[in-house]
């Protein structure tokens, strides 16, 4: 808006440089009527400086009636621009009450439509901060036969990918782990930690602020270098941004690691909340495509599209079980195996997109009702101020100078209302209103900036014109004579018609959001009643990681528990605790135990895949999920060993739930020796992953003793 | 905007009314021009100085009114305005709608009182 302000001020000079040989003419008979009545002015007694200046002021600020050619225009369009403003003011200062109400509407509409226009363009819209972001794609194995959700890869098909694949310049593999302690200086951290291949970080275009990136090789375990990066974040926070940080040997999970470089805050892959990188190597021990916890990324290469790269994809992944025979064809078929390749951005907001374009519509929508509401102010207020208007005609104002002056008025209050909405746009930037990039991913890419500020102004500018405007077309049905002819019937009756008409298109709008509130408050209410098989009113979670070294045997790890829930139970206040491997629901998709089950011992039978869960012996009564035959775990059921099955995985595995007593054989991996459980006890189903999921097959063994 | 009325133009014209009118009593220029209607009323209506220029176009490129260069008595040049013989016809026929209007103005306003 400020540009095109720009643009016509700089149009109008034009105008006055472009003037015919008449411009010099004009400017001597100006000069001469200046002359003229400063001399009048020092006759009637004043100063010379005094009598100028009477001049001038008189001669500028009467400018009042509008010639009809071009010429004339540009020559007063300035000097009214400014005096139109002050006109406004003083109308404006006369009517606060008219003021204010358009102020607040059009001050929080457009700080609301802003604020929240912000985030979703910055989460959809905007450009990934990496090196040519739009070649960047996220590269899925999906595979919708068996019960592994994601398209997350496993070692065989990433490094399969890697190695054949030609539409990428490079394939990157990550994931992040949260069980990270730092734990030299004063007082340990618990950090977020990222496993990236070394070549993820040249993909993505990282440059360290301090030390260098990993080379080609560099892994987590090879002993030779044990090098980690480390975020700005951290080296600011935690060593007070000391350069010597670059060689030095920090303390991570009670082992050593050299700090090799820091990387910016602007870098901010995969989470912004990653503080330690540590390289990661890809190993294919025991190729599959069941457990796969590996991100993929890739770079393509230029011309190569998405949907092409997907192409070559699909043609490699029967080649996979020629590279790594444990992968047989059957395998791949039975679980209709396939790829996605999607660009970057979109794979990484997918799960808020449509959420956000939602937001986006409404929030539209309520700046729609305001703009509304406002026009509705002004008419009102033109039909109101129509004799006004007549006289002005009457007295040979144009219609271009009476839309001016309409426009400007306009202009003037939405640069008041920006009084309102910028303060509204930077609360609800820096607040985001309490949502993190947890939540929704990029959300810390978005802030309150002068290209925000500037975008409130022309919002404001723009629609003050344009309700100025449309205010006018009231004045242009008022003619004169109809007022003075108290004629004011008809046009009246017109007018209350198109006002009418504006009430209802109002309230079919406001109708509209209502509409899509409600559904969103009732999808939330379903959400919040779904029955999702467990009772979480008053319990209260936390998660505890061991250090792999303190706690390395199985007993161990069972003292460390029973211990803990023994003094929990002893505060006051708590009635019961119970420990679990993984919590439904609450995990943020951490996949349990995964393994293959089948019903009966002797071996031959049909297998099927199935989560599992490890629980404490109070872990079905602590959760609320209700018994429905046999008992929980007892001491002794570890080395039984016993196994709970959840209802729909009796029903699947035996066809029935009447199974207390009899047994199944579980294999945890491909190979490894199976074992015999008996079911002692089966339980009701709990949704796993998310709500909308519904309930998924789950066994639960003993925690402990 | 609806397009402007016969009797809008009318008014509209107040301006070019009393420049036509001032000018037919003596050619002169424009800064005389708004001293004469200020003085011709008696301080009562105060012409926009600057606003009379635009109008003294408009009604140049109607053919009503001539422009010369001409010396002042000061020896000064300044741009002086004449009538036209059209423009002398046009005085007539605003003359003549201005007192209609004024005429219809006073009774609507007597009946209302």
């Amino acid at each position: 808006m400020l540009y095109h302000v720009r643009a016509a001020l700089t149009r109008v000079r034009e105008l006055f440089r472009r003037r015919s040989h008449s411009a010099a003419d004009q400017n001597e008979e100006f000069s001469f009527h200046l002359e003229m009545e400063t001399a009048e002015n020092i006759r009637r007694g004043m100063g010379d400086a005094e009598a100028r200046r009477a001049a001038l002021l008189r001669f500028g600020s009467t400018q009042r009636f509008r010639e009809e050619t071009s010429d004339a225009r540009g020559v007063v369009a300035l000097d009214n621009l400014a005096r139109d403003a002050r006109f406004a003011l003083r109308r404006l200062h006369r009517a606060p009450g008219f003021a204010a109400g358009v102020i607040a509407t059009l001050g929080i509409g457009i700080g609301a439509a802003v604020g929240i226009g912000t985030i979703v363009y910055g989460v959809l819209l905007r450009d990934l901060p990496y090196d040519k972001p739009d070649r960047l794609v996220r590269v899925g194995f999906v595979t919708d036969g068996i019960s592994v959700p994601g398209d997350m890869q496993s070692e065989a098909t990433y490094i399969h990918f890697a190695k054949s694949a030609r539409s990428f310049t490079a394939l990157g593999a990550y994931w992040t782990s949260e069980d990270f302690n730092v734990t030299d200086g004063d007082a340990p951290e618990r950090v977020t930690v990222a496993l990236m291949t070394p070549n993820t970080f040249t993909l993505l275009g990282a440059r360290p602020i301090l030390g260098q990136l990993f080379e080609v090789g560099d892994t987590s375990w090879s002993n030779g270098r044990s090098a980690i990066l480390i975020s700005e974040n951290l080296w600011r926070r935690r060593y007070g941004a000391d350069s010597s940080i670059i060689g030095r040997r920090i303390d991570i999970n009670r082992g050593s690691r050299i700090v090799m470089g820091v990387l910016p805050r602007s870098f901010d892959f995969p989470t912004a909340s990653v503080d330690i990188f540590y390289p990661a190597a890809v190993p294919v021990n025991r190729p599959q495509i069941t457990a796969r916890y590996y991100n993929v990324i890739g770079r393509l290469r230029d011309g190569i599209e998405p949907r092409r790269a997907e192409a070559e994809l699909r043609a490699l992944i029967p080649s996979l079980a020629e590279r790594f025979p444990a992968i047989t064809p059957d395998m791949l078929q039975r679980s209709r195996a396939r790829v996605s390749v999607q660009p970057l951005k979109t794979a990484t907001v997918a799960s808020v997109r449509a959420q956000l374009v939602l937001l986006g519509l409404m929030v539209a929508v309520v700046l729609l009702i305001a703009t509304t509401n406002v026009v509705n102010l002004f008419l009102l207020r033109t039909e109101r101020a129509s004799q006004e208007i007549a006289i002005a005609l009457s007295l040979g104002a144009t219609r271009v100078a009476l839309a001016q002056r309409f426009a400007i008025e306009g202009i003037v209050l939405g640069l008041a209302s920006a009084i309102v909405a910028l303060p509204a746009a930077a609360l609800a930037l820096s607040t985001k209103f309490g949502f993190t990039e947890r939540e929704i991913p990029r959300l810390h890419e978005v802030s309150f900036t002068g290209e925000t500020a500037a975008l409130v102004l022309e919002c404001a500018v723009l629609i003050g014109a344009a309700v100025g405007l449309i205010g006018l077309t009231r004045a242009g049905v008022v003619e004169l004579f109809d007022r003075l002819r108290s004629s004011r019937s008809t046009s009246s009756r017109t007018w209350r018609r198109a006002q009418n008409g504006l009430v209802a298109f109002q309230v079919a709008i406001a109708l509209v959001l209502l509409v899509a509130a409600g559904l969103l408050g009732r999808s939330f209410w379903n959400l919040r009643h779904a029955k999702i098989g467990f009772e979480p009113g008053n319990a209260m979670t936390f998660q505890v990681s061991l250090p792999f070294d303190a706690y390395s045997s199985y007993a161990e790890n069972a003292a460390f528990h029973a211990k803990t829930m023994d003094r929990l139970a002893a505060l006051p206040g708590v009635t019961s605790v119970a420990a679990a491997l993984v919590l439904p629901l609450a995990s943020r998709g951490t996949p349990g135990l995964d393994m293959q089950l089948q019903a009966g011992d002797e071996a031959g039978r049909p297998m099927i895949s199935s989560a599992g869960n490890l629980a404490s012996a109070d872990y079905f009564r602590v959760m609320g999920i209700p018994l429905r035959a046999g008992r929980s775990f007892l001491p002794g059921d570890l080395r039984a060993p016993a196994a709970v099955l959840s209802e729909r995985l009796a029903t699947t595995l035996f066809g029935t739930k009447d199974v207390v007593g009899r047994r199944i054989r579980r294999t945890a991996r491909p190979g490894a020796p199976p074992t015999t459980l008996t079911i002692v006890g089966v339980v009701g189903d709990v949704h796993w992953a998310r709500i909308e999921d519904g309930y998924v097959p789950m066994a639960y063994f003993p925690l402990s003793g | 905007m609806a397009k402007p009325t016969t009797n809008e133009q009318v008014l509209q014209g107040t301006l070019d009314l009393l420049i036509l009118k001032t000018l037919s009593l003596a050619p002169m220029h424009g800064w005389g021009l708004t001293h004469r209607i200020e003085q011709l009323s008696k301080d009562a209506l105060q012409v926009g100085q600057g606003s009379i220029y635009p109008a003294l176009v408009r009604l140049e490129q109607r053919g009503w009114i001539d422009t010369e260069w001409r010396m002042t008595e000061n020896s000064r040049r300044a741009k002086y305005y004449r009538l036209t013989a059209a423009g002398r016809r046009a005085l007539g026929q605003e003359l003549a709608s201005w007192n209609r209007f004024v005429s219809a103005v006073g009774l609507v306003l007597a009946a209302e009182r």
